[in-house]
């Protein structure tokens, strides 16, 4: 392993030497490719006449004299200098735009987890500082990237926290900090930010532009233009492709049994690392998501492709990633085991024990009367306890309607409502009201990230973003009676849904529309609808911050039903 | 004349060559030392947890003080430890009361469910591992420095300017070590 920063240093330059030269001789044949069709066209305008058609033409008349190379090569050398210049300007800023990476939440468990490990290999490479950033997504990956400044980033998927073990986020992580530390994530970084990055924004246009023109069809105007607009932009979009698979030819396979080799090194758990890819690799691992144009920075392929998968030249030119078989077989050799035995262990693993939540049931009836200050005050419920600060646990109460009087922390209701109370004032922005009740929202920890609840109606109010975090996570449980519920409204609401034949584009429209309670302006309903059309559970979703009310039991419901869809519940 | 040249640049070269030993030397210690350094801020980390650790289990195991004294006693012969072979020892005897006390906790479903019982966990896990990582690179370091104060022409250098060999910080228990008793 090269260790000394010199070693790193000179194998980094020569390869982005060589990088630019590429970059620089593929400008230089567009270039070229330019020329020769401008002159086919202005030429062969000119030659409209049926004799000179028939007549082969001179060749000399097409092609560039030396002159006009020299030309080509000047503009061409430019061209790359400034798209190299401007590549190389906020090389990690742009690389986490794309992934759509978030910073890490210090409330989240898994997040907390993940900071520890980032920081236990800093420990291991003596030194090294990562910036751990988190991608909001369901799938499994893992990628790692650097600038020229030193420093770098380590990126995980939420998917990936939640279904790898402690020691195989860690053995993921150690591949990542591998990659840095051998200086080759900033060689992917660079070569992957010339052009799959140009592909990465591209990619989006020409669905929205398809979609457009469409509509522009139907209403009778400006579809020739959009045609062309997106006839241009697939155009673009196949070079940058190209000129991407042109450029994997610098990026050598070998780098990631490199990278496994130096992880095992760092972290001493070979079989850890096996069991992670084996696990990465028999999931989703993203294909469709932003950022799958990126797979040079990750530590397996988005997409399954056959050329990843083989073993031959072609394979290691053009492709990023060695045959994740031969990746596991060595690894397994490390850890003297063999794939049968990985396999059957990992089948073998039984799923994470299940707790089925018990809600605060506290209803209208459960409310304390409070010896303060000489004297009863009261009653008060959940909902009026989380505006008052004076409650202290060894305070005297007394149950509404019962005679007992105890002191505060002996009362097991009351303790749980006090605890709740206290877990939403320690969380910022927790000053939302029920959308149906009007009573003070709680926030509460679910699937170990923030939502609200109400105490009232046993709702929940969820961020948009937090609904994957909230669906990958599997540790809440489910009762019969709740999964027997789950199949009828799945039932019911399939039936509405193909009545409404997804007419109105899934809205459900209702005249007690909710408002929501972040925008809480008039104009700021919440449309109801169905969350998607797999999976029939009535949401309420805010058209502008995308806050979402679930109705009681409704949250457990649509978990229930994707994790069923998924097979990865079985009661 | 010529021989008195060549000479004195024979000189010149053992002697800048000398140089560079020395100085690769003292990179190589003053690297062992930062590792060293770096041992004891995360082993601070692990002291610095157990107190709060105790006073939560203090809350529900009543039954079990024997095995919080314990580990209480273990943390303060390890705060006080002087040189590096005291310090092994306690740290590996309060490795192995801590390990006995989570082995205690499994037997108090209330107290593993507990929010801050499960955040300490974490902690300290992830001090155990962060310990481990240290120590493996103060181990790797001083191995790579033991290696180049000993091999030849180094050792010449290495002898004239006294850099000895650094210990290694190791791992295992006293009583591990020991082999198995075998009782009828």
């Amino acid at each position: 392993m090269p260790y000394s920063f010199t070693e790193i240093e000179q194998r980094k330059s020569y390869v982005i030497q060589a990088v630019f030269f590429a970059m620089f001789g593929l400008y230089f044949l567009f270039g070229i490719i330019l020329f020769v069709g401008w002159r086919l066209i202005w030429y062969g305008l000119r030659a409209i006449t049926l004799e000179r058609i028939l007549i082969p033409f001179e060749i000399g008349l097409i092609l560039p004299g030396w002159r006009e190379l020299l030309a080509i090569a000047g503009v061409a050398f430019m061209v790359s200098a400034a798209h190299w210049y401007y590549v190389s300007q906020n090389l990690l800023t742009r690389i986490i735009g794309a992934l759509r990476a978030e910073v890490l939440r210090p409330s989240d468990t898994y997040h907390r987890t993940f900071q520890n490990i980032i920081d236990e290999l800093s420990v291991a490479t003596g030194g090294k500082t990562f910036a751990p950033l988190i991608i909001p997504s369901m799938a499994l990956n893992a990628c790692a990237a650097s600038d020229f400044e030193g420093r770098s980033i380590i990126c995980v998927t939420e998917g990936l926290l939640a279904k790898l073990n402690r020691a195989q986020i860690e053995a993921v992580v150690a591949h990542e900090a591998a990659h840095v530390l051998m200086g080759d994530a900033l060689e992917t970084t660079l070569t992957v930010s010339l052009f799959n990055l140009m592909g990465e924004f591209l990619k989006n246009f020409p669905k929205r532009f398809f979609r457009v023109s469409f509509y522009s069809i139907r209403a009778g105007f400006a579809s020739f233009y959009v045609m062309i607009v997106s006839a241009f932009i697939y155009f673009l979009l196949s070079l940058t492709h190209l000129a991407s698979l042109v450029l994997n030819m610098f990026m050598s396979r070998q780098r990631e049994f490199r990278a496994d080799a130096v992880a095992v090194r760092l972290n001493r758990n070979p079989l850890a690392l096996a069991e992670a890819l084996y696990i990465i690799s028999n999931n989703w691992r993203g294909a469709g998501l932003p950022g799958d144009r990126l797979g040079a920075l990750f530590i397996v392929n988005h997409r399954y492709t056959p050329l990843d998968e083989a073993d031959a030249m072609i394979s290691d030119l053009f492709s990023t990633h060695p045959p994740v078989n031969q990746r596991l077989g060595i690894l397994l050799d490390m850890a003297h085991s063999d794939p049968a035995v990985l396999e059957s262990a990992l089948k073998k693993c039984a799923h994470k024990p299940r707790q089925i939540i018990k809600e605060f049931n506290l209803s209208e009836e459960k409310k304390w009367l409070f010896h303060r200050e000489g004297k009863w005050v009261g009653p008060f419920g959940v909902a009026e306890l989380s505006g008052i600060d004076w409650v202290v646990p060894d305070m005297l109460v007394k149950k509404m309607g019962g005679k007992e009087v105890m002191q505060a922390l002996d009362d097991r209701d009351l303790l749980e409502a006090l605890q709740s109370v206290k877990q939403s004032e320690a969380i910022k922005n927790a000053d939302f009201h029920c959308p149906r009740c009007h009573v003070p929202l709680l926030a509460r920890e679910y699937e170990s990230t923030v939502v609200y609840h109400c105490p009232k109606c046993q709702g929940y109010l969820v961020e948009e973003q937090d609904i994957k975090r909230i669906i990958v996570r599997e540790e809440v449980g489910f009762s019969p009676e709740l999964i027997q519920r789950a199949h009828k409204m799945q039932e019911t609401n399939k039936k509405i849904d193909h009545v409404m034949d997804g007419g109105l584009e899934g809205h459900l429209y209702t005249a007690d529309g909710l408002t929501c309670p972040r925008c809480q302006h008039k104009k700021a309903r919440m449309f109801r609808r169905f969350y998607n059309t797999m999976y029939h559970v009535v949401i309420d979703k805010c058209v502008f911050c995308g806050l979402i009310w679930f109705d009681k039991d409704e949250l457990d419901i649509l978990q229930f039903l994707i994790e069923e869809g998924r097979e990865s519940y079985r009661p | 004349m010529f021989l008195l040249i060549v000479l004195l640049g024979l000189i010149l070269a053992v002697i800048l060559f000398g140089v560079i030993i020395y100085n690769n030397f003292i990179r190589s210690r003053e690297t062992v030392r930062n590792a060293w350094s770096q041992i004891d801020v995360q082993l601070k980390r692990r002291h610095d947890l157990i107190p709060n650790l105790v006073e939560i289990a203090k809350k529900y195991m009543e039954h079990e003080r024997e095995t919080l004294e314990s580990v209480i006693k273990a943390r303060q012969q390890a705060v006080d430890a002087g040189n590096v072979k005291d310090k092994q020892a306690a740290e590996n005897f309060l490795t192995s009361t801590l390990r006995s006390l989570f082995a205690v906790v499994e037997n108090y479903p209330n107290l593993k469910a507990d929010k801050q019982m499960s955040q300490l966990h974490e902690e300290l896990t992830s001090t155990e591992n962060r310990i481990a990582f240290a120590r493996q690179f103060y181990n790797d370091e001083v191995n790579r420095y033991n290696i180049a104060i000993a091999t030849v022409p180094n050792n010449i250098i290495a002898q004239m300017f006294h850099f000895d060999k650094f210990d290694f910080f190791e791992i295992e228990n006293i009583v591990e070590r020991q082999a198995p008793k075998v009782e009828f």
